[in-house]
């Protein structure tokens, strides 16, 4: 079902498109609360009011940006929302990123197979700060464009390429050290 | 510059591979479908207050439109003995209002909606 459809039958209250509209749109939201508030006992509770809010908010959506990209959004608010309810996060969200968050890991990567580079790398991410871990979820697990990720997040184009390039040097990094030959991982993969 | 490209690309598949490999950003078994069970809840009843808020109309217009033809084909006597019943006998006439109101709301939607719960509840999809 494509977005125009959707969004008419959401409108006229048709439930049949609810399936659609969640089914199309949980994995995104799952990931942008995930990245933001991290493992939670309200992470639920949060997916929930995400599409409670949209389902409220559809009659005024003038499909201006795509679905998903206004879902992610709608997502991204009820976050910040959330980290200021509960008065957490909020340094590494909006203050300046200390991102020598990678130090001492290297020892946490033994053996430097795959799965070590997996746990590395995902232990790399969980470090970062919140909007960092948000970009990098959305770029390269969702496969946005950065277009759609400054809709979403509400940063400027160049603050999220930013992001993204710092991650990937700090990554990049990190992986140097502990495995010298990457071309060996990449044909693994 | 493309050998620099290249290990960008290197660097996001490997991104892509280790947030692909982790079970934490998989969306909780029958998250989806509870959301989907209340989406769904929330329709049924603004329906249901919808319906029920036409149906009064109807009947408030139908009233309305009874009296007006009273009044203007000369029956301002009978409505008058009407309106002195209803004046005489207040508190009956509020208890019978009030008790048909409370009938009305428990038929049209809390019934209706509390069926639907348990219909939703006994689903497989149920939470």
């Amino acid at each position: 079902m494509d977005d125009k459809t959707l969004i008419h039958k959401l409108k006229s209250g048709d439930s049949s498109a609810v399936r659609a509209l969640v089914d199309n749109n949980k994995n995104l939201v799952w990931h942008i609360i995930i990245s933001m508030i991290g493992r939670s006992n309200d992470n639920e509770d949060l997916f929930q009011e995400v599409f409670l809010r949209v389902f409220k908010g559809i009659s005024n959506f003038r499909a201006d940006a795509r679905l998903s990209t206004w879902v992610g959004s709608i997502t991204h608010h009820v976050c910040v929302d959330y980290i200021r309810k509960k008065s957490r996060d909020a340094v590494l969200m909006y203050g300046e990123s200390d991102l020598s968050v990678f130090q001492n890991m290297k020892s946490d990567c033994k053996n430097g197979d795959n799965e070590d580079i997996n746990k590395l790398l995902l232990e790399a991410i969980s470090r970062l700060p919140a909007d960092y871990r948000t970009v990098i979820t959305l770029y390269h697990l969702d496969e946005h464009p950065y277009k759609e990720i400054v809709e979403i997040t509400g940063m400027p184009e160049g603050t999220v390429k930013s992001y993204i390039s710092r991650a990937r040097n700090m990554l990049r990094e990190l992986l140097k050290e502990v495995v010298p030959d990457m071309s060996g991982i990449m044909n693994e993969e | 510059m493309e050998k620099n490209q290249f290990q960008n690309g290197e660097i996001d598949q490997l991104v892509k591979v280790a947030l692909e490999s982790t079970d934490e950003l998989s969306v909780p078994y029958q998250l989806a479908d509870a959301t989907i069970a209340r989406l769904r809840k929330k329709i049924l009843l603004k329906e249901m207050v919808t319906e029920l808020a036409f149906k009064i109309c109807i009947g408030l217009g139908s009233l309305g439109i009874l009296a007006g033809a009273f009044i203007l084909t000369g029956g301002q006597e009978f409505m008058e003995k009407i309106l002195d019943f209803l004046r005489i006998n207040k508190p009956v006439v509020l208890l019978f209002l009030t008790t048909s109101v409370v009938i009305i709301i428990l038929d049209q939607i809390l019934i209706r909606y509390i069926n639907a719960d348990e219909e939703s509840a006994s689903s497989p999809f149920a939470h």
